[in-house]
């Protein structure tokens, strides 16, 4: 009888102690040259596991250098602890796309000595037979090895700088930030979002503030005038030389406040990467006490400090009649940019405006980003975003100015593009609902002649 | 079959009403629910309840007790212009007072009602 259990038992042991054993041996660590005569192989593929914000260009995991290793793409073991039903499929297109494929080695490097193990060992679960494991330290610390990074990495925040910023320290970047403030951006009231919690400290903005419906039809959301902007500016104590970070349960929220604040004149307005999820994932807790924001009387400057950062439909107008300096870069899905779908039940007129250029969001509908997403709602790798541009013949030296229904989407791809140092950069926050309601304006739908299909 | 007719159409009548408290309950909580509510209220207020048309359902109304008077009589009349009246001061309410204008289903509320009082005629009609 004795044996009769312990041998089942003594099995099981073996197989559940067996499969660490098995990923460990077939991860080896390789050191700095492997990687180097690695960078010019095509059999070969270089991985950042780490954190996105890590591969932008922060100095996380205590690293004395901020950035990627050239030429390396990215796999961030934290994609893998997303809750989507949908994982799977967005891995396996970003295994795809990334060439991070099973014939090829993969070189898996970390600064933590566990995200390289956590995503070898999803990737050994898949076949992948040829895995190293490099420590990207060994590299930072060597001066004369090149590590690249976003010019304005820092726009978009991971959550542990932002914890640090609550926590009274002054992390990278901040060391110039006289008064830092947090406010969470969600449309609706605070029952809607802020009241189920948001991150601590952080006051909230109801979108329908920076722009109100309009009273009489056609109804549109647009960006309220100047003084209206001005007026919230001071109720919500934004001045010229404050910092602000804004967060959100849905990021689209935060980067439209951004830009709006970006415009109103102050002088330095970030976001949290990946919104919420980003603070949530990192094991940050969310709070449900309210905050209220400390208004001010005097904003410091002008508003719009920056009216740059949004293009009037008469400056979209003129840019459109110099196509050779101007793109008009169309952030809708491809649907709504042929004109088989208006995107909103509020606005039924469909097509896209003349000379523009099909430039992607998502594909679901007109509230999906993931064409410029990480499964974990991060900015996704700005040399993939580039190609998707390039397949499309957008020429990244010209003056690009992004727009899609009514500003949100245009928002995130504005900010995107300011992180990867592209400029001239702008907004055409009207939009399609903005053009398509202004009697007048040219309209065209149909497969674009230029553009390809997506 | 008169009785199953009025139990029918009280039953619409409350049935509506409860459904446009949740839509408007929901549509505090969901942008796409609000915008939508929003775009029918402008659109609404803009053709069939713009103050150009109040005339119209002025006429509406006064054919629907018309009718309600020439079809019933006695008990029947009574009950019927009593629940019909109900439905008119709720319209007249509801147009009247500023906080319904702000709900984001003020003008499907102004038809839910308007409807109440039309469907007196119909029970008026079964009860003939």
């Amino acid at each position: 009888m004795k044996k009769r259990w312990w041998l089942p038992a003594w099995l099981m042991i073996m197989l559940v102690g067996a499969a660490p054993v098995q990923a460990l041996a077939t991860f080896p660590d390789i050191d700095t040259q492997a990687v180097v005569d690695a960078m010019n192989d095509p059999g070969w593929v270089i991985v950042d596991t780490r954190l996105n914000d890590a591969f932008n260009g922060w100095k996380l995991d205590h690293m004395v250098r901020g950035g990627h290793i050239p030429g390396a793409v990215d796999f961030s073991a934290n994609w893998l602890k997303v809750d989507d039903d949908n994982l799977d499929a967005l891995l396996s297109e970003a295994l795809t796309t990334k060439g991070i494929l099973p014939e090829k080695r993969v070189i898996l490097y970390d600064a933590n000595g566990s995200d390289a193990g956590k995503v070898a060992d999803y990737l050994s679960s898949r076949g992948y037979p040829h895995l190293y494991h490099y420590d990207i330290n060994a590299w930072a610390t060597d001066k004369t090895r090149t590590l690249d990074r976003y010019p304005n990495y820092q726009r978009i925040i991971p959550a542990v700088v932002l914890k640090a910023v609550i926590d009274g320290t002054l992390p990278e970047s901040f060391e110039n930030s006289k008064r830092i403030i947090i406010a969470e951006a969600s449309w609706g009231e605070e029952k809607t979002a802020y009241a189920k919690g948001h991150i601590p400290g952080a006051f909230h903005i109801n979108t329908d503030r920076i722009e109100p419906p309009t009273t009489k039809d056609p109804v549109m959301w647009m960006l309220a005038d100047d003084k209206t902007l001005a007026q919230f500016a001071l109720e919500f104590g934004f001045t010229r030389d404050a910092t602000v970070i804004v967060t959100a349960a849905e990021p689209l929220a935060a980067y439209r406040v951004a830009t709006v604040l970006q415009y109103i004149g102050v002088g330095d307005v970030r976001v949290l990467n990946g919104g919420q999820l980003a603070w949530t994932m990192a094991g940050y807790a969310l709070e449900t006490r309210r905050h209220d924001p400390v208004p001010v009387t005097d904003f410091g400057g002008p508003i719009p400090g920056n009216p740059d950062v949004i293009d009037t439909m008469e400056e979209t107008r003129t840019g459109l009649r110099t196509p050779e300096t101007f793109t008009l870069v169309d952030n809708r899905t491809w649907q709504e940019h042929i004109g088989e779908s208006s995107g909103y039940s509020y606005h039924k007129k469909k097509g896209r405006i003349p000379g523009s250029v099909f430039g992607y969001a998502g594909k679901k509908d007109a509230y999906s980003m993931d064409d410029f997403r990480n499964p974990d709602k991060t900015m996704r790798n700005a040399a993939e975003i580039l190609a998707l541009w390039r397949k499309q013949g957008i020429d990244t030296r010209k003056h690009l100015s992004f727009m899609c229904g009514s500003g949100w989407r245009a928002a995130e791809v504005y900010y995107d593009a300011d992180v990867m140092g592209l400029k001239p950069i702008s907004i055409f926050s009207d939009g399609w609902i903005g053009w398509s309601n202004t009697p007048g304006n040219p309209i065209e739908s149909g497969i674009p002649e230029k553009s390809s299909t997506r | 079959m008169k009785r199953t007719v009025r139990i029918a159409i009280t039953t619409a009548q409350l049935l509506a009403i409860a459904a446009l408290a949740i839509v408007e309950g929901l549509s505090g909580y969901r942008a796409g629910v609000m915008q939508y509510l929003y775009f029918k209220k402008i659109h609404y207020l803009e053709t069939l309840y713009s103050p150009g048309h109040l005339g119209w359902h002025l006429v509406f109304l006064s054919i629907c007790v018309l009718v309600i008077i020439m079809l019933t009589n006695g008990r029947q009349r009574k009950q019927h212009l009593v629940r019909y009246t109900v439905a008119c001061c709720a319209l007249a309410a509801a147009y009247l007072v500023p906080w319904f204008h702000g709900l984001n289903s003020y003008a499907h509320l102004l038809i839910v009602l308007e409807g109440c009082a039309a469907a007196e005629c119909i029970g008026a009609w079964a009860a003939s």
